[in-house]
């Protein structure tokens, strides 16, 4: 009960800092993405916009969950809204989950808004037109946004615990994105260097560092599964989905296990 | 019961340049139905205190209990309702959206929600602006909507940080009026201020807190009777012209108590007549007077 009124409180937080606005912002966006990428992109229209809009998705709303963690946590702290918030008979747990809860159910539904309509775009344009390699919106595409959606998880867990540990609100954009770019790119990286060693002087030192990574941080690249939509081929998913999904949910968990200990810990002086 | 319990609270703060004792073997006892004033200077500990009560700061020594609750347990400031000192309210919010958020987050159910909001509002007098952003609000009105919001609850311990604070004249007596009725009604309060008048008008005690611990708790007027040691005679003579002069041949002067009996006879032997003799004492300068001493003696000291 309590928990429904704290997300409710920060829904209506949500509401009146322009969330809708920013709703329409990253739809616009990714919309005009692929729709340009589309007119522009000369052959397979489809699969071309399909990809351009999944791109723009996947960098859109990373930036959509910064501002609003921002919003719920970092801005609480730094006017001081906490002064009231955390008096009322509400333990400092409930608090951040009501707060994680409510920006959960928001991306959550702003992913499968924009997802849905990047969707009914691709179909429009496909319309009266086969391409030679079709792309698939049933269930490859599904599955995909679902992976999408498991990488925005981490990210929101991420950028949740960083709130509680910055002291200003900037570091949370600055280690939220620059967490995402490394997680998102160190795998290919060393796909490539395994593939390509001449690209740099040596490639097997290279590999080695960039290869601690992988005990550091979750591969969020893996989760960019997009090919098995863009044609309609299952094959394209990894062989180790399923370790994959399991690594992103703990690293999530482990980062709003980390947060509640620090935030229950948090002296406001 | 009491409403609020300190036992030995103690909380030390770590710096670059070291450990600072914020609060110091804090012992205190508020009873249902009082109000309690908290005073002291600035950085002596009174908002450490609050917070430590309110578990915003949770990792202080000792026990601090509301109502027979720990503090620690979210479900003893069910009880509780604060107003800080520059009440943070969320600005993109109206008014009565406050209100209710405060029904909302203490579990308080009410069928008439929107009207008695609405009757809060009414009591201090931001009615018109129910439906206006608090950032466009004045900071006199923001004050208000704060303490319809503490009040909209009906908490049985207020716990108050500056409550007039930024209010005019006119505010502040009707803050003061409902303050005093809430406290007819059974309700406890704790709150601090700089206004020393205000303590003295609202308080049933007070507790001084200086560099972290609590020199006294008393009554105002005990704590004023056990320092009258000094005197103002207002006098009239012709011929003995001592003090500040009132008027033609009206005179007033301070004198300490040792000093008085002589004094009479010499304005007895000039013919003068003594007007009135009152306590020079007020919270005011006690409180000077002990800020000095324990400045003097240090912290410990007293």
């Amino acid at each position: 009960m309590k928990l429904a009124d704290i997300i409710h409180v920060s829904l209506q937080l949500l509401l009146r800092h322009k969330l809708l606005h920013f709703a329409a912002f990253a739809t616009a966006a990714v919309v005009l993405a692929a729709a340009l990428a589309a007119e522009f992109g000369g052959r397979q229209p489809e699969t071309v916009a399909l990809d351009v809009g999944l791109s723009a998705l996947r960098l859109v709303l990373p930036l959509f969950i910064i501002f609003q963690v921002q919003e719920l946590f970092s801005r609480e702290f730094d006017r001081r809204f906490y002064q009231l918030s955390l008096t009322y008979p509400v333990s400092r747990t409930a608090w951040l989950l009501g707060r994680f809860f409510a920006l959960l159910g928001v991306n959550i539904g702003l992913l499968l808004l924009i997802a849905a309509v990047l969707a009914l775009q691709v179909g429009w344009i496909g319309m009266g037109e086969e391409q030679a390699t079709p792309v698939s919106l049933g269930l490859p595409f599904w599955i995909t946004i679902g992976a999408v959606g498991l990488d925005l998880l981490v990210l929101l867990c991420l950028a949740c615990f960083l709130s509680i540990i910055a002291s200003t609100p900037s570091f949370v954009l600055i280690g939220t994105l620059g967490f995402m770019l490394i997680a998102r790119a160190y795998s290919a990286i060393l796909a490539l260097l395994a593939t390509n060693a001449g690209v740099v002087g040596d490639a097997e030192a290279y590999r080695t560092n960039l290869g601690l990574l992988g005990y550091l941080l979750p591969d969020l690249g893996a989760l960019d599964v997009r090919m098995i939509a863009l044609y309609d081929r299952m094959a394209f998913l990894p062989a180790d989905w399923p370790p994959l999904i399991a690594s992103a949910l703990l690293y999530a968990a482990g980062f709003l296990a980390l947060g509640l200990w620090r935030f229950r810990r948090k002296q406001f002086a | 019961m009491s409403a609020l319990q300190f036992h030995d609270v103690s909380k030390t703060f770590q710096s670059r340049k070291g450990a600072i004792r914020a609060l110091n073997r804090v012992n205190l006892q508020v009873d249902e139905g009082e109000v309690f004033g908290f005073v002291g200077p600035n950085g002596a500990g009174k908002s450490t205190t609050i917070k430590v009560m309110l578990d915003i700061i949770n990792d202080y020594e000792g026990d601090v209990s509301i109502y027979g609750s720990s503090s620690r347990d979210a479900r003893s400031r069910k009880a509780i309702a604060y107003l800080p000192e520059s009440p943070a309210l969320y600005e993109q919010f109206t008014p009565l959206e406050v209100l209710r958020m405060a029904l909302r987050m203490n579990g308080i159910r009410r069928r008439d929600e929107k009207a008695w909001c609405q009757q809060w509002l009414e009591r201090f007098s931001v009615a018109p602006y129910a439906s206006r952003r608090i950032r466009q609000l004045s900071k006199g009105n923001v004050q208000r909507v704060a303490l319809a919001h503490t009040l909209v609850v009906q908490p049985r311990l207020l716990v108050l940080d500056e409550p007039l604070s930024g209010l005019d004249p006119v505010g502040r007596q009707d803050v003061v009026d409902i303050l005093l009725e809430y406290k007819h009604a059974g309700g406890a309060i704790f709150f601090t201020s700089h206004v020393l008048h205000d303590v003295e008008r609202i308080a049933d005690r007070f507790g001084f807190i200086n560099r972290g611990e609590l020199i006294t708790t008393r009554s105002p007027r005990e704590l004023v009777a056990e320092h009258a040691d000094r005197f103002i005679v207002r006098y009239q003579s012709q011929s003995l012209a001592e003090g500040e002069r009132l008027r033609e041949d009206e005179y007033q002067q301070e004198l300490d108590q040792s000093a008085l009996p002589g004094w009479l006879d010499n304005l007895n032997r000039h013919g003068g007549r003594v007007l009135s003799i009152h306590p020079a004492t007020s919270l005011e300068s006690v409180f000077f007077r002990i800020l000095e001493e324990n400045s003097a003696t240090g912290p410990g000291g007293r």
